[in-house]
């Protein structure tokens, strides 16, 4: 070696294009696309996951002898796949020729009409859900004698074998879940994808500043 | 970022980033991501700059920090992927500068660890030894030996001895 690597640093560095910063640009590209493939990854896999449940659940239902509540579940999680997929769908239709602020603006104000449209279907879904899933505990107050020998003595009017007030608790239930079900929700969604959710967000502010 | 700042705060320093960055990628798409990538955490980070430090170790601490961290990213992507698409991503581009030795010269430093790489280059921006173990965050009795160290390997690799 003939020269010291100070004098090959100092030489090096004399010539005039050695330090050209390059230019600023397309800053977020890759990380819009990168986030953005990423929510839509888990979409998927949240679709998937409904759908492997909901067979599960029937066979479940089915053994716990409330076979057509399974298959009223089923049909139920399956309303939840096909808002999940057409959630999907939604955000299939961006202009990728958009600039990364605009494409990511634009995918995150469909994504929020999205959410908020099937939170209306949501609604519905939820309170017919939690009716289903107190079958089971219907169904088996009823086939066991202590506990049906139990309604029968305890005086109070029955509905379908089973008190009529714990019918109504019920339906009172199903009723507030009604009222809040856009409220669960988005609890539901932030649950899954709050994380995902936020950074799209921050990323959309920066870029704001950025191009102020 | 508005073009202010950038003309203030981070053009003046360029040279630094530039010169950090060249130091750990190997392409010239690469390069340009991690410059970006530190000036855009510049900006980010600029409230955090405490007025009494000086804003040249600001951006020296922040580049290395910046283009460890995306080195590391970068490192635990490949471990995801098949191991033939490492080949064509490990190509080295020796042509950055126009001055062969100074290629050579880099060539040789990234073949340091990825904290020797960060000694070494503030070493050659004359920096103390004081500061070098301010911005590495390290002893500074430590600096000497270990630049000493670390020239001695760049010496060999120079001189063809070590692959």
């Amino acid at each position: 070696m003939e020269k010291s690597i100070e004098t090959i640093w100092k030489k090096g560095f004399l010539e005039s294009d050695a330090l050209v910063a390059p230019k600023i640009n397309n800053l977020y590209g890759q990380k819009s696309k990168t986030i953005i493939d990423r929510l839509k990854r888990m979409m998927k896999i949240n679709t998937y996951v409904i759908a492997i449940f909901a067979v599960l659940n029937t066979g479940l239902y089915a053994f716990l002898g409330t076979p057509y509540t399974g298959l009223f579940l089923f049909f139920l999680f399956m309303v939840a796949c096909w808002v999940s997929i057409r959630q999907e769908k939604s955000l299939k239709n961006i202009d990728i020729n958009l600039s990364s602020y605009e494409y990511l603006k634009s995918f995150n104000d469909r994504l929020k009409s999205a959410i908020s449209g099937n939170a209306k279907a949501m609604r519905f879904l939820y309170p017919l859900a939690f009716i289903a899933c107190l079958m089971p505990i219907v169904h088996s107050l009823k086939k066991v004698d202590v506990t049906r020998e139990a309604i029968l003595n305890s005086g109070l009017h029955l509905t379908y074998g089973i008190p009529t007030v714990a019918w109504a608790v019920a339906i009172l239930i199903a009723i507030v879940m009604y009222i809040f079900g856009k409220k669960i929700y988005y609890w539901d969604v932030n649950l899954v994808y709050n994380r995902i959710f936020k950074k799209i967000e921050s990323m959309i502010n920066e870029m704001e500043e950025l191009r102020k | 970022m508005s073009s202010d700042f950038y003309k203030a705060s981070i053009l003046p320093y360029a040279a630094i980033i530039i010169k950090i960055c060249r130091a750990y990628t190997n392409s010239q798409e690469d390069f340009e991501d991690y410059y970006q990538e530190v000036c855009l955490q510049i900006w980010r980070s600029r409230e955090n700059f405490n007025e009494h430090a000086q804003w040249s170790t600001w951006v020296y601490r922040l580049s290395l920090n910046v283009c460890l961290t995306l080195l590391k990213k970068k490192k635990n992507t490949y471990q995801h992927f098949a191991s033939d698409m490492l080949p064509e991503e490990a190509a080295v581009d020796s042509h950055a500068f126009a001055d062969e030795s100074l290629n050579q010269l880099y060539d040789a430093i990234k073949q340091l660890s990825e904290v020797d790489r960060g000694v070494i280059l503030l070493y050659l921006e004359e920096k103390s030894y004081q500061e070098i173990a301010d911005i590495i965050g390290t002893n500074p009795n430590n600096i000497g030996v270990r630049i000493k160290r670390i020239k001695e390997r760049l010496k060999k690799l120079l001189d063809g001895k070590v692959n």
